[in-house]
């Protein structure tokens, strides 16, 4: 493969890589901790293998569900088991590692969720608490072979410490190359151990040609740390990308393998086409990218930031590493996802474990540089910070966060900031510009690009100046994309393709939203799919590597397996919410069934249209949005420049939702009071009296929306229609919508609440009677005037039987005011609630006998448990018999049957009563001697009982039967 | 609430700014002229500066925190407010104390509260205190030790309080008071600072009273389980290692809790512990802790003697315990009428109200035994006209199926041991304690 492409796929490697590898790198870590004392952090690692071994068997591989899964996750910590080999651990296992690394100190924090809220989050995602992120199943069931593979490999070297980076780097070459494996394995192995800068870039080159062009940029900066993180990452990711081709997704496959002229297009549709990919590569491009893996990414970004760190301790470059870790700092922050807020926590914790950590540096180092890979989409920030550190003064604030694709061209960094301090003193030109002219040279590979790039850069701003846009440009959106292109034209494919990754990063910001809902829910569902299919295969292998760590060859063949697992499953992700085929379980790899292949597509025409629906204002939009984000200036790309190939049409819907949810976060980004709602107002146009009630779910279009003097028609038609109440409901609905979007607020409003209340009430519908009377509490304390006395009487009623505690009562009836209280319906339901604070029966249903207006309907909720009640209470005090036309006066049983019962008007209710006694458990006798049914009180005490309703129906009043709205529709 | 305990810490604090700041001369012209010139209000302001750091080196919070006293009689504000309308460059003096902690910033935004104060503009000044405590607050969980504790409270104290008093600014200004919201959240910061283990923590139970001050003044009281939760549930620090304050305005506070949860077994439990430690002398407090313990007593069947109720200007109750001792339904609905919006804002209403049964007990109680004078023999047996008659006396006008409901009631609710027999209308108490004792009893079941 072209060396220019290979960087692209490099980078996306790496996040696949990232991915599994970090687990491999977490169980490796466990086992170079407890293998080698001599680690310092005493603490963290033995908290590390304590909490590792805690994974036993129970997790079953792959089969853990999220229930599962967390268990373990928190059992983890508990236990100290040595069952890590059996690596269901390899969640936990990698959540272990995570601590360990990051929390030498603050281990303590994810242990207790409370006090850490992020730490929950932050292991759901990374951790892959399989509830949430069914990636992690997916990941589990190839990281379940992970860890044992490396878990394995440690074994089999065990000179190399925990070293399981360059073993699962290897590993993943293994399928590409198997026979490079062992060779492999030993360079790298060699190489961390000696450290030596130099021998790691040979390592690198000799594993992976494609990271030739890195090579010479490597060797020169070998001495700093960056470079040191940066090529390891590259060469993780190389091998890793072998290995990721080898069993190619459906749609990946052509695209990965296109030469090297096509670096852009290999992008686009690599990102388009393999989800998993997609995702890797966008995040790893954005460091913000994190969404859809984003949480387990985050985890393992951590790892790799840490990874770095120590790294760089082991340069011995201790001095710029605080720098470094702040960069690496600043750029967490701006990750848009809320999970990732907290991540920027850990990083510190991570850092000032960090410092303890130096005294064991080397190991650590070792120990962590199996997660860097994982890390992918932070490798840029990683990369990017090294030289940072080496320049802290410089660059340090002008860092973007989302720079990150740089990484490579970073290691740079040094001279290219030398260079942009020469070229452009501080005042002369505008900050944004000074950041563009370093972004531009971050780009650039070696001295030969940088001339060119200087060259082009000199003949931009000569430009501007002459024509006086020097600074009125935004150069925080002015495109790299031509820069770049000259670039790769004339010097090196691999910056082209940076750019490009730069372009498509910045693209994922403006989505960063939604779409990273959506895709983490995409992922899931897609995990849970191709977990369960895999978990078999993959779950017997990991058991079996665990029994045999030491077969590491053996391995290789399962692990092609594993991979491919891992890649279909991968794929699914991207594509997310509604569809989910099943992933080709299979070995075969490549043979994923075409289903999931137009999802596929899908996903690609999804992720395309994603990057080129961008018109200007939404470019402005997003510019502004970003800016908020960001704390540094640097906007990263171009935003059209990069046009994907694959476009489709398939994603319009999708598009239009996020253009949709972007507006709506940009009328967030303004201040509320900035927002002129009057002139937001829109007056209706409508002239149809009728309306279906739909749920509003973009701005109101005002030829939709009826005026006032058409709602009123409305509302007197619906209170005059004939019609059933769920088409009363819906109208009103309709109305009230209508007002709300015109912000009609008089009495008219109260008259449809008040109407709507009513019709509610008396069909039994209490969630839409809530709602009205929610909202006209809201009127009525504007001082707008309607039957105030009626619905307090309404509302105080309703509190009483929804059981609302004391202190809401209490300060509804402290509130009432004098007259109110003597209204009669107020008064009326004072009255009920002094009846059935006291439990007297007979003044309640008195009370509901007399009952004025629509207050009977809300006293109708309470009469079943009152009546229950009642008779409890008779049949205790009541000795020895109790004459049943008695009951069914006291208990409100005749009035009901009055009216029911039209046409016979003074029925007793004998009858309604003795079948609700009968329902009720209560013994009912016949008492020859007076002709009279009795309750037996003495029996019926100990054989009462609350039957279950037998009509109850989701929406609460069985009077609304399904069969009307199945008629409606 | 303890307004009179705050006075009296503040009296005491006067004292000892008296003895540590007493080296300032100026504190003396304060009061009396504050129209001194430029040159002399910078030195004044510097004076002020200077005192605080001085309380910051030698970590003296008490003279701190009346350094920072902004409501109290004898604070500081009215002449800083005066100096710094004077000085020149204020800011560059207040500066000063950044060299000892970075309090600068905070000390300005405190001073324009101060400023602020004293024109009465509670908005404003509330503003620059939130941003001034913030800061403190900041400063503080840096100092290992307790050592500004008090300045702390009295942050949190004068915060609360003029939050309450921008809030009814704002309320006055038509606007929608949040202000006292936006103390509780800074409170629960505090809170948080304070609650862990360590040293601090000491000072948990005050901020915790506080934020009860302000939930209960928002009507959000179930904000305050999740601190009761962090305090009740602490094994690390015993509750009587509290100061006894704030162990009592809590345990007042919680047991308020327990009345609106109709748990009054809990909250005679904390009210009594509350008026047990409370300082007999604080009067006012007294009758705050007495005006809930009594409703929960009297539910729980004991009554107060009349000159309690006298001696803590009670009187609201006089009327409600009498009509327990005299079984007089009509007496006690009256009380409850004439006093119903008293009882309903503190929200013993609805405990009172259900006092009636008790009092129905009484009058059958007083049936039962003029009947045993009469007719020893029969006297368990008791017609249903003779308990409506009674109650006619009383003015209480009811027919027989409702005292029925009622006498059932009784029964049920084992307020009367007996039965009642519908057709001959009677009830037949049991010969053997046919009023149980509710001592120690709830009288809902």
């Amino acid at each position: 493969m072209d060396n220019s492409s290979y960087s692209n796929h490099q980078q996306q490697q790496f996040q696949h890589q990232v991915q599994e590898v970090s687990y491999a790198g977490h169980d490796n870590n466990v086992g170079s901790v407890s293998g080698s004392t001599s680690t310092s952090a005493a603490n963290g690692s033995y908290n590390y293998s304590q909490v590792f071994s805690a994974f036993p068997p129970s997790n079953n591989l792959y089969g853990y569900g999220p229930s599962n899964y967390q268990s373990s996750n928190y059992g983890y910590l508990q236990q100290g088991n040595d069952s890590y080999a059996q690596n269901t651990g390899i969640y936990p296992g990698s959540a272990a590692p995570y601590q360990s690394v990051s929390s030498f100190q603050n281990r303590s924090s994810y242990t207790e969720l409370a006090s850490y809220p992020g730490a929950s989050t932050y292991y759901n995602g990374g951790a892959y608490q399989a509830s949430t992120y069914p990636p992690a199943s997916v990941y589990s069931g190839p990281t379940g072979a992970w860890n044992n593979q490396s878990y394995n490999s440690y074994g089999s070297y065990p000179s190399y410490g925990g070293y399981s980076a360059p073993n699962s780097s290897s590993n993943l070459n293994a399928v590409s190359a198997q026979s490079q494996y062992q060779q492999e394995c030993q360079q790298w192995a060699d190489y961390y151990a000696s450290l030596e800068p130099k021998v790691q870039s040979a390592t690198v080159t000799s594993s992976a040609p494609g990271t030739e062009p890195d090579i010479p940029s490597a060797v020169s900066l070998c001495t700093s740390t960056p470079t040191y993180a940066s090529v390891v990452a590259q060469g993780t990711s190389n091998n890793f990308y072998s290995a990721v081709n080898q069993p190619p997704p459906p749609g990946t496959q052509p695209s990965w393998q296109v030469p090297a002229p096509s670096h852009f297009e290999t992008a686009s549709q690599h990102l388009s086409s393999t989800t998993g990919t997609i995702n890797n590569g966008s995040q790893w491009d954005t460091a913000l990218m994190q969404l859809p893996v984003n949480d387990s990414y985050g985890q393992s970004s951590e790892h790799f930031q840490q990874v770095q760190n120590n790294n760089s301790l082991q340069q011995e470059q201790q001095d710029p590493l605080p720098s470094s870790q702040q960069d690496t700092h600043v750029t967490h922050i701006p990750e848009p996802s809320p999970s990732d807020h907290q991540k920027p926590l850990k990083f510190h914790s991570s850092v000032q474990q960090f410092t303890s950590l130096e005294a064991s540096k080397q190991r650590m180092s070792k120990l962590q540089i199996p997660t860097n890979p994982r890390i992918t989409q932070n490798l840029g920030v990683v990369i990017s910070n090294g030289p940072k550190g080496a320049l802290p003064d410089s660059s340090k604030p002008q860092k973007p966060a989302y720079i990150s694709i740089r990484g490579k061209s970073s290691i740079n960094k040094v001279s290219s900031d030398d260079i942009a301090d020469a070229t452009l003193q501080p005042g002369m030109f505008p900050p944004s510009l000074r950041a563009y002219v370093e972004r531009a040279l971050a780009l650039c590979k070696d001295d030969a690009q940088k001339a060119v790039c200087q060259d082009y850069l000199k003949e931009i701003i000569t430009q501007a100046s002459c024509d006086g846009s020097l600074f009125s440009k935004d150069w925080d959106i002015e495109p790299l994309y031509a820069l770049s292109s000259m670039l790769a034209k004339g010097i090196s494919k691999q910056v082209a393709a940076s750019v490009k990754l730069d372009s498509v990063s910045t693209r994922r910001v403006k989505s960063r939203w939604e779409p990273v809902g959506e895709k983490l829910e995409d992922i899931k569902d897609s995990i849970d799919a191709d977990s369960s299919k895999t978990e078999v295969l993959e779950g017997s292998k990991g058991q079996e590597f665990a029994v045999s760590p030491k077969k590491w060859e053996k391995q290789e063949t399962t692990w092609i397996n594993q991979q491919q697992h891992h890649i279909t499953s991968t794929k699914p992700s991207k594509r997310g919410g509604q569809k989910i085929k099943k992933p080709d379980p299979g070995t075969g790899g490549v043979g994923t069934s075409s289903e999931s292949d137009t999802d596929l597509d899908q996903g690609g025409f999804h992720l395309g249209s994603l990057l080129t629906t961008e018109t200007p204002e939404e470019k402005r939009k997003r510019q502004t949005r970003t800016k908020r984000f960001e704390r540094s200036k640097e906007y990263s790309g171009p935003k059209g420049s990069t046009k994907p190939k694959l476009q489709g049409n398939a994603s319009s819907r999708r598009a239009s939702a996020i253009r949709l949810v972007m507006s709506v976060g940009d009328v967030n980004g303004q201040a509320v009071e900035d927002i002129n709602w009057d002139s937001l107002t829109i007056r209706g146009t409508c002239q149809e009296i009728e309306k279906r009630y739909l749920r509003l779910t973009s701005a109101p279009d005002p030829s939709t929306v009826r005026p006032e003097d058409v709602l009123r028609k409305a509302l007197a038609m619906v209170q005059s229609t004939p019609k059933n109440y769920l088409y009363k409901c819906e109208q009103l609905k309709s109305i009230r919508q209508d007002l709300t979007v015109q912000r009609i607020r008089n009495e008219f409003t109260v008259q449809v609440y008040e109407t709507h209340a009513r019709m509610a009430l008396e069909a039994g519908d209490l969630a839409e009677y809530n709602q009205c009377q929610a909202q006209l509490k809201g009127l009525y304390s504007e001082g707008i005037s309607g039957s105030y006395n009626e619905f307090t009487a309404y509302s105080l009623l309703y509190m009483v039987f929804q059981n609302v505690n004391n202190r809401d009562l209490l300060s509804s009836m402290a509130r009432l005011s004098h007259a109110a209280r003597q209204d009669e319906a107020v008064r009326h339901a004072l009255a009920v609630r002094s009846a059935v604070a006291t439990g007297n029966y007979t003044s309640f249903f008195r009370l509901y006998r007399t009952a004025p207006k629509m207050s009977s309907f809300l006293m109708d909720l309470h009469v079943e448990r009152m009546r229950f009640e009642a008779v409890k209470c008779m049949s205790r005090s009541y000795r020895p018999t109790l004459p049943l036309s008695f009951m069914a006066r006291t208990l409100g049983f005749s009035s009901l049957s009055l009216v029911n019962g039209l046409d016979e008007k003074e029925s007793d209710g004998l009858e309604d009563c003795e079948e609700w006694l009968k329902t009720h458990g209560a013994q009912v006798v016949y008492e020859s001697s007076t002709n009279e049914l009795m309750l037996e009180t003495k029996m019926s005490a100990a054989t009462l009982f609350m039957p279950e309703p037998e009509d109850v129906v989701p929406h609460g009043d069985a009077n609304l039967a399904v069969n009307d709205f199945l008629t409606r529709s | 609430m303890w307004a009179r305990e705050r006075e009296e810490r503040e009296r005491e604090m006067a004292l000892d700014r008296r003895d540590s700041v007493s080296s300032a001369p100026w504190r003396g012209n304060a009061a009396g002229s504050l129209f001194f010139g430029a040159a002399e209000a910078s030195r004044k302001l510097a004076e002020y500066v200077n005192s605080v750091i001085e309380a910051l080196s030698t970590q003296n919070g008490r003279t701190l925190a009346s350094l920072l006293a902004i409501s109290s009689a004898n604070s500081f504000c009215e002449l800083v407010a005066s100096a710094l309308e004077l000085a020149k460059e204020p800011i560059k003096i207040l500066k000063q104390v950044d060299k000892h902690a970075p309090l600068g910033d905070m000390l300005s935004n405190h001073t324009k509260c101060m400023h602020s104060y004293q024109q009465r503009r509670y908005v404003e000044a509330f503003n620059a205190l939130e941003k001034s405590a913030n800061m403190f607050l900041q400063e503080f969980r840096s100092w290992e030790s307790a050592w500004a504790m008090e300045a702390l409270h009295t942050i949190v104290y004068e915060l609360r309080t003029l939050a309450q008093m921008a809030d009814r600014e704002m309320v006055a200004n038509g606007k929608i008071p949040d202000k006292l919201k936006g103390a509780g959240s800074f409170l629960m910061k505090v809170f948080g600072a304070l609650a862990g283990k360590g040293p601090k923590r000491v000072g948990a139970l005050y901020v915790t009273c506080q934020l009860f001050k302000v939930y209960f003044k928002l009507g959000t009281v179930h904000l305050c389980r999740s601190v009761i939760r962090s305090i009740e549930t602490a094994r690390v620090f015993d509750f009587e290692e509290f100061p006894a304050r704030d162990r009592v305005t809590y345990m007042y506070y919680t047991g308020r809790l327990e009345v609106f949860n109709d748990n009054f077994m809990g909250a005679e439990k904390k009210l009594m512990y509350a008026l047990r430690h409370c300082h007999s002398s604080k009067r006012t407090n007294v009758r705050m802790i007495l005006k809930y313990l009594v409703p929960v007593k009297l539910s729980l069947g004991t009554l107060p003697k009349e000159w309690l109720l006298q001696k803590y200007n009670l009187r609201e109750y006089l009327n409600v315990v009498r009509a327990l001792r005299r079984g007089d339904i009509k007496l006690l609905r009256h009380a409850l009428h004439a006093n119903e919006d008293g009882f309903l804002r503190s929200g013993v209403y609805l405990v009172l109200e259900k006092l009636e049964q008790q009092v129905y007990r009484r009058l059958m109680k007083k049936i039962h035994i003029i009947q045993k004078l009469k007719d020893p023999a029969r006297a368990h047996q008791i017609k249903m006209e003779v308990i409506v008659k009674a109650l006619s006396w009383l003015d209480i006008n009811m027919d027989v199926e409702e005292v029925e409901c009622i006498m059932a009631i009784l029964i049920h609710k084992n307020y009367i041991k007996g039965y009642f027999s519908h057709k001959s209308k009677v009830v037949v108490l049991s010969k053997q304690d046919p009023f149980p004792k509710l001592n120690g009893r709830a009288n809902i079941l």
